[in-house]
This record gives structure tokens, C-alpha cells and sequence, in this order.
């Protein structure tokens, strides 16, 4: 007879890694465009590339795999359903209408609950991968859409000139209050090139795919100085990151930080949630996680490839 | 261990049924009732279960789980002004005259209202009972179980007005489906009453004497006496309204009524309970993509199967297996 799972509370949940995964694949295979994300331009162009090629994949987006995994259905999904449109990249510096059109599309997600099975964790950050520690492991293709080059000189005509410089001798003149605003300034000349609120006309995606490996944890910590076992809160926190094969390494580095950072400092910390706002069920009957003990100390435990939520009556 | 397990301990457990008993206890108040014309008396009547012990293993077994019912008697006498005396009485004198005199009048009792409380607690019947669980796959082409539950449900032997509750159609409707079913396999079930209504009745006599005898302080002694015959008159009486008989559990069953519904679930535990769910999770489990995108024909749900579920019962614990895979596309 086994060791009780509740043995130190009354109620108990566990998640195997596999099974998270299932869940996450599934979502990711039935449900596409939560996954992949294009500006209109590019998901129109894939759309056509999709239709015209002869197996029904094409090959202009920077990961294939949902399309292909979707060509492969019985009864595959509409493609407009694969991506989720999304605006132009504004372009630094523009003041014009124009934006970068870009993909972005997540691949493969998997998590690893301690000890390692589930993938390969990179030795960079293999130490951190301590019990009680999980690991995940986002695959992410994006790319750009660049300017076809033989458009580049229409769309620089295109720019408005820099205005002449005012006449330093003759005061300003006073702007009557009720006067419209002018579109365009009288010394700007009529321009035939293309608008300037249409996307760039691009023949090919510039793409790349990253593998990265994030390690973190789970934490519970007190709310005050004075640790009230009700006054906790349920924090992830990324103890590692590591961005496979990216040169030069120093860039590698920088960018590691930069998203150790952000993440820890700026987007974690969002996800932040008292311990006593965890309520499942309906009162009476409604359940809260079970405070730390020396006998129970990780709650939610992550142990043995499992995510571990032990939890009591409210 | 599975992909998905979820464990309730026995403590856990209990901890539930606690929570539901205290739930489930209450009060009711009734109106006046008069006994002739100067005794009335109202009773407010409370319940409450107190769980007993709970064993896992092989079944699930609560113990000396009792049902309190407490009374609690206010009685109101109004007893009226007693004197004697006040008559004439004539007597014939010498030489024929006749002389009459009017006694004087004595106030034995000036009258008054008395009220009196009298609790009666602890009115305990013991339930005890044990029940397994099993968890099945149905399919509703591969069964003929249906016969007994939901062809009673759809061949109207229920009124329209229940059929048509939110919460049976749901559970009919969802009977109906592929799905994993955790059922409730009868054990065994006692009902025992530990207080006698004869006790009872005698308990009752005592505390209504007592109370003339302390209430009553003040009366003097053949006051109390005619009380207290009154109290044998009461007891009697309230007995007969009760309609306490030798026969215990008629009498619990008959009289009061959610008791009586124990019995009606006991019936049903053993002659159909077998076939209905308790909880039920369907085969292929339903996800909206977003709140945003409903479903339709081109975009259908993200679809789960289960595709095994167990249940163990352990002396300490109870768990549930589910294994999930994502659907054949």
C-alpha cells in the first residue's frame, strides 16, 4: 500500500509534466492561432502561398509545423484560422504610416517538473535545476518582412521633404486661432509614389527560430515582515535562462540578461497571487491551499516529474 | 500514478460531511396550540447531525453518525381566580322566623398566567451505513441500464415541473452521453433509535413537574397537587398529539417526516441508486479557443479525451486517476 498523497492535508492534486503537456500540444495543435501571430499582410500572403503550393503547406511562414499539422487533419481548419492578425511593428524614428510586418509563431512547449526528463536542459543552466525547481522549453520562430529593395526609392520619394527654414528677420506671424490645419505645407510638391498607409510590398520573410530554456520556481513569500501563514503569496520565479546557439556570445549573454530581467522584474511579478485569493469550489465547500509545515514545505510541491497542490477546507 | 490524480483524505473527508451536517441542521417554530381553554403551548423543534467515525477500506463506512432532534416546549396556563364562599345560607329560627346570612367570600387563588419551558434534548436515532464507489465508462449504445433510470425519467412517471429543473435535465441529458461515471454502490444501512419514546414521554412528565414544582413556588401545596394531576393530564395529552406508540420506528418515521425520507433514500440506494452517477465527466472534454471565438462549424473546440480513469480506496485515502490525451485529428 502506497504512502498517502494527503498525508499532511486533506485534499491533494497532482499534475504529471506529461500530462501538462498533452494539454498545452493539444491547445497548440487544435488551436493555432492562439499559438501564431502575423501582421495582415503576411497572413494574406501565407494564405496564398498555402493555396497555391502543391502540398498544402507552402513555405513562406518561418515554422511550418501548424500548417502541416493542420493540412494533416480529416477535416483541417479554415486557414484564416490559423494565425491571429496582429498590427504593424511601428518603425523607430517614422512618422509615417508605414510599419514592419513581422510573424511571430510559438513552436513547441514543454515543461519539466523535478527531477529532468522531460527535455534536455542546457548545461548553462542544468545547476539551477535544483528539487523543487521546473524548467520550460519554448521553441519561437519570428521574421520580418523586409522592403523589397527595387520599391525602396518610391517609398523614399515618397517622404515629405524637410520644410525650408523659416525667415529669421521677418517676426512669426500670429497663427489665426480658428484657421484649420493645413495637410500639407504650400512648398510641398503633389507626389505620385505609393501610399504611405499601405504595407511595405515584401517577396520573401527573413526568419529565425530560437529554442529557449527558462528554469524557475515556485515560491510562497510572506506579505510583511511579520509572517502571517495568511499573508502569503504564490510568486514564479526564473532562476536561469538560457537561449540556444546564438552567436556572438556576448550577445547571447546580453540578451539572456535582458530577459532575465524583464521577466523577473517586469512580467513575473504581474503574476503575482495571495495564497488566500486561491479559493476553489463554492462555500461551504470551497477548498485554500494548506500552509507550510516542517511536515508539509513546498506547497505546491514540484517533485518526482509532478506538480503537487495540496490544499484544505476553507 | 496516473496523469491526473486527485486524493481526499479520510480527514478531508469527514471534514465535508461536517461541513454539510451543520448545513444541514435547522429549527422550526410552531404556532400556538391550545390544549382547552387555559393551557396552550408552542414547540420549536431543532436538528442536528453529529458525524461519527469514518473508515476507508474496502468500503467507505460512517459510524454511530447521530441524529439529534431537540424540543423545546413553552407552555402557557392561565389558571383563574379561585374563591369560595359568597353563598347565602338561610336557617329557620325559633317561632318560625327565618334568618339568612352571606358567608363570607375567600379568595383562595387570585388567578394568573403561568409560563414554563420545558426542553426535551438529545433525541437521538443513529445512522450508520457504508457505500462504495465505482467509476465506469458508459456508453450509451453498449448499456441497457438505462432501462431503470432514464427511461423511469422519460417515460413521465416524474411530474413535467421536476423534469424540467435545470439541474435534473442537465443530469438526465448528461446521462445520456459517453463519459466517466463515478457511482455509488450501496453497502449497508442501519437506522437504530437509541431514545425510546416511552423514555421520552417519562422524561417529559419529570421536567413539566418540575417546572410546577419551581414555577409554582409560590402556590400553596393543593395548588401545586392540582397542577401537578393536571401535568399527568398534559403528558397524556401530548402523548396522544405525538401519537407515541410501543412501536419506535413507526412512530419516528411516521411523525417526523425527513426522517422518513431516510428511509426513501435507502430504498433508492439499493433498488436504483446503483445505476445513476454521482459525478460524471464526459469522454471528450470541451474547450473554448477564447470567450471571444464560439464555436462553430470551422472553428470547433479544443478537444481532450479521457482516456482512463480509476478510483482506489485506501484506509486513509481515496483517490481518483484520470489519464488525458489529446484526440485522433
Amino acid at each position: 500500500m502506497s504512502t498517502p498523497i494527503t498525508r499532511f492535508s486533506s485534499f491533494a492534486i497532482v499534475l504529471h509534466e506529461n500530462t501538462l503537456n498533452t494539454l498545452i500540444d493539444g491547445f497548440r495543435v487544435q488551436a493555432p492561432r492562439i499559438f501564431n501571430y502575423a501582421t495582415p499582410d503576411i497572413f494574406a500572403a501565407i494564405i496564398k502561398d498555402i493555396r497555391e503550393s502543391t502540398d498544402g503547406v507552402g513555405t513562406l511562414a518561418c515554422d511550418l509545423g501548424p500548417i502541416r499539422a493542420n493540412a494533416a487533419r480529416r477535416r483541417p481548419l479554415p486557414l484564416n484560422s490559423l494565425f491571429t492578425p496582429v498590427q504593424y511593428l511601428p518603425i523607430p524614428g517614422s512618422q509615417g504610416l508605414q510599419g514592419i510586418s513581422y510573424i511571430f509563431q510559438v513552436g513547441r512547449i514543454a515543461f519539466d517538473f523535478h527531477p529532468n526528463t522531460a527535455f534536455r536542459i542546457p548545461f548553462q543552466v542544468a545547476d539551477q535545476f535544483t528539487e523543487q525547481s521546473l524548467a520550460l522549453r519554448l521553441s519561437i520562430c519570428m521574421g520580418i518582412a523586409c522592403l523589397d529593395k527595387k520599391y525602396l526609392d518610391d517609398f523614399l520619394e515618397n517622404i515629405p521633404p524637410p520644410r525650408l527654414p523659416p525667415d529669421k528677420d521677418k517676426p512669426p506671424k500670429d497663427k489665426p486661432k480658428d484657421e484649420p490645419p493645413k495637410d500639407k505645407p504650400k512648398d510641398e510638391p503633389p507626389r505620385d509614389g505609393p501610399p504611405l498607409d499601405e504595407p511595405f510590398p515584401f517577396t520573401n520573410i527573413d526568419c529565425f527560430c530560437l529554442d529557449v530554456v527558462a528554469v524557475g520556481r515556485l515560491k510562497r513569500r510572506p506579505q510583511s515582515r511579520e509572517h502571517e501563514p495568511n499573508e502569503e503569496y504564490l510568486c514564479i520565479e526564473l532562476t536561469g535562462i538560457e537561449i540556444v546557439d546564438i552567436e556572438p556570445e556576448g550577445m547571447e549573454n546580453s540578451l539572456e540578461c535582458l530577459l532575465y530581467l524583464v521577466l523577473n522584474f517586469g512580467v513575473l511579478p504581474r503574476l503575482r497571487m495571495m495564497i488566500a485569493d486561491l479559493r476553489f469550489g463554492k462555500v461551504p465547500l470551497s477548498v485554500i491551499m494548506s500552509p507550510v509545515s516542517d511536515d508539509l514545505p513546498n506547497n505546491p510541491a514540484v517533485e518526482n516529474d509532478r506538480l503537487f497542490v495540496f490544499l484544505d477546507l476553507n | 500514478m496516473a496523469d491526473f490524480t486527485l486524493a481526499l483524505s479520510r480527514n478531508g473527508i469527514k471534514d465535508i460531511l461536517v461541513t454539510l451536517a451543520d448545513r444541514a441542521a435547522g429549527k422550526v417554530n410552531s404556532d400556538p396550540v391550545p390544549l382547552g381553554t387555559s393551557v396552550s403551548y408552542t414547540v420549536s423543534t431543532s436538528w442536528r447531525f453529529e458525524i461519527g467515525d469514518l473508515f476507508f477500506a474496502p468500503m467507505i463506512e460512517l459510524n454511530e453518525t447521530d441524529f439529534v432532534l431537540d424540543f423545546h416546549f413553552k407552555f402557557r396556563i392561565e389558571v383563574p381566580k379561585i374563591e369560595v364562599g359568597g353563598q347565602t345560607v338561610c336557617f329557620a329560627k325559633p317561632f318560625g322566623e327565618v334568618s339568612c346570612v352571606t358567608l363570607p367570600v375567600i379568595t383562595l387563588y387570585d388567578g394568573g398566567v403561568f409560563e414554563f419551558d420545558i426542553g426535551i434534548d438529545g433525541f437521538r436515532s443513529e445512522i450508520e451505513g457504508a457505500i462504495d464507489f465505482q467509476i465506469v465508462h458508459f456508453k450509451p449504445e453498449e448499456s441497457d441500464q438505462l432501462d431503470t433510470t432514464i427511461r423511469f425519467f422519460w417515460e413521465n412517471r416524474v411530474s413535467n415541473a421536476f423534469a424540467e429543473t435545470p439541474e435534473v435535465s442537465d443530469f438526465f441529458a448528461m446521462a445520456m452521453k459517453q463519459g466517466w461515471e463515478l457511482r455509488i454502490i450501496p453497502g449497508w444501512m442501519d437506522f437504530d433509535l437509541i431514545d425510546e419514546p416511552g423514555t421520552i414521554a417519562g422524561q417529559f412528565e419529570r421536567e413539566l413537574s418540575n417546572a410546577i414544582t419551581t414555577w409554582g413556588a409560590d402556590l400553596s401545596a393543593s395548588d401545586r397537587d392540582a397542577l401537578l394531576d393536571l401535568s399527568g393530564d398534559l403528558t397524556t395529552l401530548i402523548e396522544g398529539l405525538l401519537d407515541i406508540h410501543d412501536d419506535h420506528d413507526t412512530w419516528i418515521l411516521a411523525r417526523i417526516s425527513e426522517l422518513g425520507i431516510v428511509r426513501e433514500v435507502a430504498k433508492i440506494l439499493s433498488d436504483r441508486l446503483g445505476f445513476f452517477y454521482l459525478v460524471k465527466l464526459l469522454h471528450e472534454q470541451k474547450f473554448p479557443i477564447s470567450e471571444d471565438i464560439p464555436f462553430s462549424e470551422d472553428i470547433p473546440p479544443v478537444r481532450f479525451e479521457i482516456s482512463n480513469a480509476a478510483l482506489t480506496i485506501e484506509p486513509e485515502e481515496l483517490k481518483i486517476e484520470v489519464d488525458i490525451k489529446a484526440p485522433d485529428l
